[in-house]
């Protein structure tokens, strides 16, 4: 049985509709129209122990929305969650125990208490036996590096410090799952680093399973195996970072100066390659390498120009994103709105 | 002349922003006014069971209240909000922004902002004061009309003086809110009754050090028919103006003092 | 019951508020003016008079400065942060925070309120009774009084967290925090007897307040703590209707609860 479950989930949201003036806000007062939005429209995958997962897609797209339901906060419109065999808002204690949850932009430690009273707070919160809370804080504030600043009281922590004690205080329980919605944003890469190569070793040695959602591709590459790419509410991929690469990164450019001012050939474009200029007045050319092979096309060249200079590149992960969140909203254009 | 355009320009746009919060900007208004009809009816219930207190009928006391924040709440439209707004901007360290404007910045203070709250507050006042009037059948002649206005300005700058002295402590000191609540929110309790009821040396600090006496218990006097007995002096009432005044350029000396205190630092 | 979690969530409460020493000097100091204006008021009403009839007998002024005391003393727990701090962490969303913990919300804001409480003690209410006691003649209650006190005084400090706790979770449906926190101050201030006994109330106020529950967090407590109320059966009166208080909003807090949850919106999608 998988670890988590998600069958056709559904969230809605009912907004109240805004009035202006006076005497629309009175008649608001009396009977109220809402209008209704859908967070996330018919979402469905599993996920197995020891997997991480990278759930992406644009601002909006309902990725904070799902985790939200896997974690218990928020309750479905339609369709089921099952963690654990459990269903996460009727059961949001009991699922609480097994997780851990880092949510980049609020903190879940207590502003005015000093990092290392706030994450012994945690050991009463989730009954952690004493030696398994000093093996971990042992642990965890080496590889972390909480040691410096455990005595600073939390709100006077820099955003990196915070994500660091977040971090340290979402995995002191062993959960079973950790959800970690946005955890390297603002940082710099340093602390990003330190953080990925955390979530790396706890994943290897402790088989945790890890929900992560991100907008820096780096976090992707070199962290997930396998990533869900949502959009408008709906999956719009579901494999391995492999397989999407190989998908929607068949592109390849080359990157030519040369002697001459190089011209378009008409052979070049039927050929199937296509012709941009750089901001350093480089000449580039893109073409499908599946079709194409790159020596192929530098012999031509080389035939024609003396060539200062090249460079091959492959498509990077964020241009494939970029492809696919733009090959998404030409299928759907608009998002959906219900007005009731 | 060139402030009085300005402001006529920054109050357009700040309730433009306020009523795009809705029912909120509304409810505003209905929050304050519910405090007064609460704080009415401890008077009434307290009054109606013992009558006088001090010699002081109901609509007598009700006027003190009435008094009280009327003056206080034409003051907190120009600097209540005003003032809390410098404090944060000197904790955030966003201050600077009133220092390089080529207006003075106890102008700019005053304008950049708008106490709409208190619209309400003196809307009920007005009506309260009308109700006390009539009870206690006060009629005056335009000339007594008139001198009651310039006393109750005169009452205005001192509660606009105690807000702004009590909100420039955020030059010097970390948490002047408290500061300011107290004595805003505390000493000034102390003139919603008759300050008559109080110790001698109590009436001395509240019409000598903290003259908020000022504010309604001596302008009072020149309308209600009370004994002199409990005034320092028959004349006291007729200092309220100067008083105000008085209190007010302290303020302000307060004021710059405080904003050299921020530059000498230089936070 | 895990003790151990909801003690250090206490402490940790407590310990936060230590950074603050400074406010809590000038609360003292505000918390005394009130006391102060009050005792002054009652001498004036007084007047030459030591005796005063009520509807529950004759009160003295030595009474009535004890009754002032008394009630600033348990104002001092009553005056919590509840419906601000339920309604901006439902507003903030920051709410979210205490979901993905492993007890109930109503847990966590309950250990916050208890933590403040604590402090209060300590800071502000021993002061309050030591300057209290040696300026003003304050009775003390004889012991039977004083314990059935401290019990009434307890059932109506939980019942005001219940109350407020309560009002905070309408946040979940509108925003108008401040609002209904003054109005809601303001029905206590008047309704509970905190300021004015009921004793001195007219007929009609006296029906209002004898159907809200604020008079069972003040009047009624302070009232046992003077001896006005002995007999068993009205003692026993005040409790049930203490209890019976509490387990309607204990029933309305958790109904509201249920629809709550699934009012929940969070913003970023």
């Amino acid at each position: 049985m998988p670890l988590i479950q998600v069958d056709h989930l559904r969230k809605e949201f009912k907004r109240q509709k805004r009035k202006d003036g006076f005497w629309p806000l009175m008649k608001s007062l009396l009977y109220r129209e809402y209008e209704q939005k859908v967070a996330v429209e018919d979402i469905s995958f599993t996920i197995d122990q020891g997997e991480i997962v990278g759930y992406i897609g644009p601002n909006g797209a309902g990725k904070s929305t799902t985790i939200k339901m896997m974690v218990g906060i928020l309750v479905p419109t339609s369709g089921n969650v099952r963690v654990n065999g459990l269903v996460p808002f009727e059961n949001r204690i009991e699922n609480a125990r097994r997780i851990g949850a880092v949510f980049g932009q609020k903190s879940q430690l207590w502003w005015d208490t000093p990092v290392i009273e706030s994450l012994r707070l945690t050991k009463y919160m989730y009954d952690i036996p004493e030696d398994r809370y000093l093996q971990n804080m042992a642990l965890f504030s080496d590889i972390l590096g909480l040691e410096e600043f455990k005595n600073v009281a939390v709100r006077s922590l820099s955003l990196g410090q915070r994500m660091r004690a977040d971090l340290c205080a979402a995995l002191l329980h062993d959960p079973q799952i950790v959800y970690l919605d946005e955890p390297t944003i603002g940082l710099d890469v340093v602390v990003k680093e330190r953080i990925r190569e955390f979530i790396r070793q706890i994943n290897r040695e402790r088989g945790t399973t890890v929900i992560l959602t991100t907008h820096d591709m780096a976090d992707i590459e070199k962290l997930c195996s396998r990533v869900m790419v949502v959009d408008h509410g709906r999956l719009m991929y579901d494999g391995n970072l492999h397989t999407l690469k190989n998908d929607y990164g068949n592109m390849e450019s080359m990157e030519l100066d040369t002697e001459e001012d190089f011209v378009m050939d008409d052979a070049l474009l039927r050929m199937g390659i296509s012709f941009n200029r750089t901001e350093e007045a480089k000449t580039q050319l893109v073409y499908d390498k599946n079709n194409i092979n790159s020596s192929a096309v530098i012999k031509w060249i080389m035939a024609r120009y003396s060539v200062r200079d090249f460079k091959v590149k492959e498509t990077e992960i964020e241009e494939i994103i970029r492809n696919l969140y733009a090959g998404f909203s030409q299928e759907e254009p608009k998002r959906q709105e219900v007005t009731v | 002349m060139r402030y009085l355009k300005l402001y006529a320009r920054f109050i357009p746009i700040y309730f433009k922003s306020k009523t795009e919060h809705g029912f909120g900007f509304y409810m505003d208004f209905i929050g304050f006014a519910l405090t007064h009809v609460v704080s009415y009816t401890v008077i009434w219930a307290l009054m109606s069971r013992f009558q006088t207190i001090n010699g002081w009928n109901m609509y007598e006391v009700m006027l003190l209240y009435t008094l009280n924040m009327l003056t206080y709440a034409v003051a907190a439209v120009f600097f209540f909000f005003q003032m809390n707004d410098v404090e944060d901007d000197v904790h955030k360290g966003s201050f600077d922004s009133l220092l390089v404007k080529p207006i003075n910045p106890f102008i700019h203070m005053i304008i950049r902002s708008f106490g709409h709250f208190f619209l309400g507050d003196i809307a009920i006042a007005v009506i309260m004061l009308s109700v006390c009037f009539s009870h206690l059948n006060i009629h005056l002649h335009w000339g007594s009309y008139l001198s009651f206005v310039v006393m109750l300005l005169g009452a205005v700058l001192v509660q606009a003086s105690f807000i702004i002295i009590t909100g420039s402590m955020c030059f010097w000191i970390v948490r002047a809110r408290s500061v300011k609540n107290i004595v805003i929110f505390g000493i000034r309790g102390f003139v919603d009754y008759p300050i008559s009821i109080y110790s001698k040396i109590m009436r001395i600090l509240l019409t000598f050090v903290i003259p908020y006496g000022f504010v309604n218990f001596y302008p009072s006097h020149l309308i209600l028919n009370k004994e002199g007995g409990s005034l320092f002096a028959s004349w006291l009432p007729y200092t309220t103006p100067i008083i105000g005044l008085l209190l007010f350029f302290i303020a302000y000396r307060v004021w710059n003092a405080g904003l050299n205190q921020y530059q000498g630092t230089g936070s | 019951m895990r003790i151990a979690l909801y003690r250090e969530m206490t402490l940790n409460a407590f310990r936060s508020l230590l950074a603050f020493r400074a406010e809590v000097l000038l609360y003292l100091f505000g918390q005394l003016f009130k006391v102060l204006v009050q005792i002054y008021i009652w001498y004036a009403l007084f007047g030459d008079n030591n005796l005063l009839s009520s509807q529950a007998g004759t009160v003295s002024l030595q009474e009535m400065i004890t009754y002032v005391v008394v009630s600033s003393v348990i104002s001092v727990f009553a005056t919590n942060d509840v419906i601000f701090s339920v309604s901006s962490k439902v507003s903030s969303g920051e709410i979210a925070m205490d979901l993905i913990k492993p007890m109930s919300f109503r847990s966590v804001i309950f250990c916050q309120a208890l933590g403040t409480n604590m402090y209060r003690i300590l800071f502000e209410l021993i002061p309050l009774v030591i300057i209290s006691m040696s300026f003003f003649h304050v009775q003390l209650p004889s012991l039977a009084n004083g314990l059935i006190f401290l019990i009434l005084v307890f059932n109506g400090l939980i019942l005001n967290f219940l109350i407020t706790y309560t009002i905070g979770l309408i946040a979940f449906w509108y925003i108008l925090v401040w609002q209904v926190n003054t109005v809601l101050g303001g029905l206590i201030r008047l309704f509970s007897g905190a300021f004015i006994p009921i004793w001195f109330f007219s007929d009609s106020l006296v029906q209002i307040s004898y159907l809200l529950p604020f008079r069972l967090i003040y009047y009624e407590p302070i009232s046992v703590y003077l001896g006005k109320v002995t007999g068993w059966y009205d003692l026993l009166a005040i409790v049930l209707q203490q209890l019976a208080w509490m387990a309607g909003f204990l029933l309305l807090q958790k109904w509201m609860w249920s629809r709550a949850v699934h009012k929940l919106v969070v913003q970023g999608g």
